[in-house]
């Protein structure tokens, strides 16, 4: 009987093996999301005989260029982005001229400012540990710049100016063109036929939302 | 007399993926897809038609990494190899199938397909596809106009002049070495635009460039014509705005054409499909991909798929230009009526579309010039600087930033997975001008430590690298690539600072890395500035 039992459980372990193998070896039928030129996914990528070092990831990129910098860069019409980074040098001078109170890592914030016709400003706490940030300004078309500083009770000091952005539209211009009219009915008839913006019309996107 | 006019613009570009330290590499074979499925089809397409003297225009822009990888002899070479792989897969494919007829019509179709596209690029160009380009070219029916050096998303590198300038300096200068003349407008990458980009343009004697709708619609005044019609910046250079329905007809796999169930299934191909011992030695190093034999057309959106029938999915093809036609008959007449000259519809697509997702694209495109030519009179088909020609006098505006990439704006190219890349790139492009400015007259080896820095920055640049990081599949590669080209930018920053050469280095380097052989560094000159001669 205990020979019986132990030639079943064999047989089903050999039959449940060679099941596996086979499956593993079948072919893989599921469409996998690909982008544009079919590529596979990473996990698929073996170690190939390659010349080392193409294949390798180099090390990593500096934390930091030793400067003392804030760029400010466009998203999209509501968002801006900026990245910076304090120089050490210049962060000792900070502590000395303005005492270890003031000049606290967690002090330091993104003062964004509008630079519209009521030039006003608002402050992002960022603290010490974030090295940029993603800024919701919700304004197209109008211009931004930044300062990265510290903000200690009433007081900002300041550590570095952004360059200047400006927000693009998001909707058509209401100053028409003198020279350029088009009878008001037949504006509306051009942009009916035109229709909704869709914003994302390119391949690979298109394909992997809808497909 | 013709109501409207129609330009057609195929954009086509891979990012610079030569590989000359391994025989096989997963990301060559963008390109080789790329040249089987694309490239050549639409190619072979275009030269029959100029052959029959069929009237049509069409607009296409090779991207300068794209054009150097085609005249690259090693990159041809291996391309070679690859095809003459795909031949003996497709002649075993013929007779694996011998009795399976409803997959043996279709294997022979493509054994037939890949010896004939083997006759076009070696047999009768001597691997160099250049040359079909160039009597295209001649052939006064095709506009070729390129893009940015390594496709460099301008908005996100260009916070200086310098950079923007460089990246279209060489783009140019590529495409006049090639062709032997500059191409009259350029294709920003992914449509990326910022206001006061085209006073660069202007300089290089470029006088047009595309943008997705909104770049038009929501320019600074409001435009009289639409997209219908181009609008001049200040600069006085001309930007194109892409028409909406044949966009949505084309590129939408909703509503758009290429999800026919007729169609050929994009996913399904022998290379995953297939027992891996029989096809294994037709794989790189083993792994499973697509090997571009497919067998099932779309069928539906299940998972059943039925066997491909070619000869139903060419004479959708055939009908789907048909419609396509018809549409543009009905959209001029109707613009036609609304405005004082005849309507421009751009209809801009990524080439690669067209016979790498959209298999029957090229035959699309085939019925489409045919049909366009012989059954309709409400239509003529024209390139931008025919329109421009036509039309001189247009409204001014400045466009509005934007770009053709998910959502319109900058975000596929500046969000968690790839916004680290600017501190890097704007870091390297500030030691790059620097750099330059510093060294005008160098000569020997800091001049070709300076040129292959520029090749190594512009390299990093590339638009490519933050747009995979993004789409979530091959990261791991795109992170390699952006960081190896910043390091070795940076070590030859230093190099040329301390003014001390590691020279086999340096020759490994300007090997493997080979883009653009004639690089002048000084195109990244803070006093360089384009010349339109």
């Amino acid at each position: 009987m205990t020979v019986v039992i132990f030639t079943t459980i064999l047989i089903v372990a050999a039959v449940l093996t060679a099941v596996l193998i086979l499956r593993a070896n079948q072919s893989r039928k599921d469409p996998i999301p690909r982008r544009m030129f079919a590529m596979e996914t990473s996990e698929e990528l073996r170690p190939s005989e390659q010349r080392q070092g193409t294949h390798m990831m180099p090390p990593e990129l500096p934390d930091s260029y030793n400067d003392t910098r804030l760029v400010l860069m466009v998203r999209d019409p509501e968002w801006l982005f900026a990245y910076w980074e304090i120089n050490d040098g210049h962060w000792e001078n900070l502590v000395r001229q303005h005492g270890e109170a003031a000049a606290r890592r967690d002090n330091i914030t993104l003062r964004v400012f509008e630079m519209s016709d009521q030039m006003g400003y608002f402050d992002i706490n960022v603290g010490g540990l974030a090295r940029d940030w993603h800024i919701r300004v919700g304004k197209s078309q109008t211009p931004f710049y930044c300062q990265l500083g510290l903000k200690y009770y009433q007081d900002f000091i300041p550590l570095a100016v952004s360059n200047t952005v400006v927000t693009p539209r998001d909707s058509l211009s209401s100053l028409y063109d003198e020279e350029w009219m088009l009878v008001t009915d037949h504006e509306q008839k051009l942009l009916k036929r035109l229709g909704e913006f869709p914003l994302d019309l390119t391949s690979p996107f298109m394909f992997r939302k809808e497909g | 007399m013709e109501k409207g006019l129609v330009c057609l613009v195929l954009h086509a570009h891979l990012p610079y993926v030569r590989h000359p330290e391994g025989e096989e590499y997963l990301e060559e074979r963008w390109l080789y897809e790329g040249i089987t499925e694309t490239y050549v089809p639409i190619l072979q397409m275009l030269e029959k038609l100029v052959g029959e003297d069929i009237n049509f225009r069409i607009t296409i822009s090779l991207s300068p990494p794209l054009i150097s990888m085609l005249r690259d002899e090693l990159v041809m070479k291996k391309y070679k190899h690859h095809l003459e792989s795909l031949i003996e897969l497709a002649a075993l494919e013929v007779e694996r199938t011998r009795n399976m007829p409803e997959f043996n019509y279709t294997a022979r179709l493509y054994e037939q397909r890949y010896r004939s596209i083997y006759r076009t690029v070696f047999d009768e160009n001597g691997g160099n596809l250049l040359n079909n380009f160039r009597k295209l070219l001649s052939s006064g029916r095709a506009e070729l106009i390129t893009s940015c050096a390594t496709h460099g998303y301008l908005p996100l590198i260009g916070t200086q002049d310098e950079i923007v300038r460089a990246q279209v300096a060489v783009g140019i200068e590529l495409f006049r070495q090639v062709f032997g003349q500059k191409p009259r407008g350029i294709w920003l990458p992914e449509c990326g635009y910022k206001p006061g980009h085209d006073y660069i343009l202007r300089e290089f004697g470029l006088r047009y460039f595309f943008t997705d709708t909104h770049g038009v619609m929501y320019a600074s005044r409001r435009p009289k014509y639409g997209v219908y019609a181009p609008i001049y910046c200040p600069s006085g250079v001309a930007a194109f705005g892409r028409d909406t329905e044949t966009s949505k007809q084309v590129w939408s796999s909703r509503e758009g054409y290429p999800g026919d169930p007729d169609y050929r299934e994009f996913y399904r191909d022998i290379g995953y499909d297939l027992d891996y011992e029989y096809i294994k030695g037709f794989l790189p190093h083993g792994i499973r991909v697509d090997t571009g034999l497919k067998y099932y057309r779309i069928t539906g959106k299940t998972e059943h798929k039925e066997p491909y029938q070619p000869d139903w999915a060419d004479e959708k093809a055939a009908l789907h230009a048909g419609n396509f036609m018809f549409n543009r008959q009905h959209q001029l007449e109707y613009l036609a009526e609304l405005m004082d000259r005849k309507p421009l519809i751009v209809a801009p697509y990524d080439a690669e579309l067209f016979g790498h997702w959209w298999f029957e694209g090229p035959d699309f495109l085939n019925y489409f010039f045919r049909k366009s030519a012989y059954d309709q009179n409400s239509y003529r088909l024209v390139t931008p600087s025919e329109y421009l020609e036509m039309y001189p006098v247009n409204q001014v505006s400045v466009p509005n930033a934007s770009s053709w990439g998910h959502k319109g704006y900058n975000e596929v190219w500046l969000e968690k997975s790839n916004e680290w890349i600017y501190r890097h790139l704007h870091k390297a492009g500030e030691r790059m001008i620097n750099m330059v400015n510093e060294n005008r007259g160098a000569h020997g080896l800091k001049a070709r430590a300076l040129n292959q820095a520029a090749r190594e920055l512009l390299l990093a640049q590339s638009s490519d690298w933050a747009f995979i990081m993004k789409s979530g599949t091959m990261v791991d590669y795109a992170i390699r690539r952006t960081k190896s080209h910043l390091h070795n930018f940076t070590r030859l920053f230093y190099a040329v600072c301390e003014d001390r050469y590691d020279e086999p280095w340096l020759h490994q380097l300007e090997s493997d890395n080979n883009i653009f052989p004639e690089m002048n560094y000084q195109v990244f000159g803070s006093e360089y500035r384009g010349t339109v001669a």
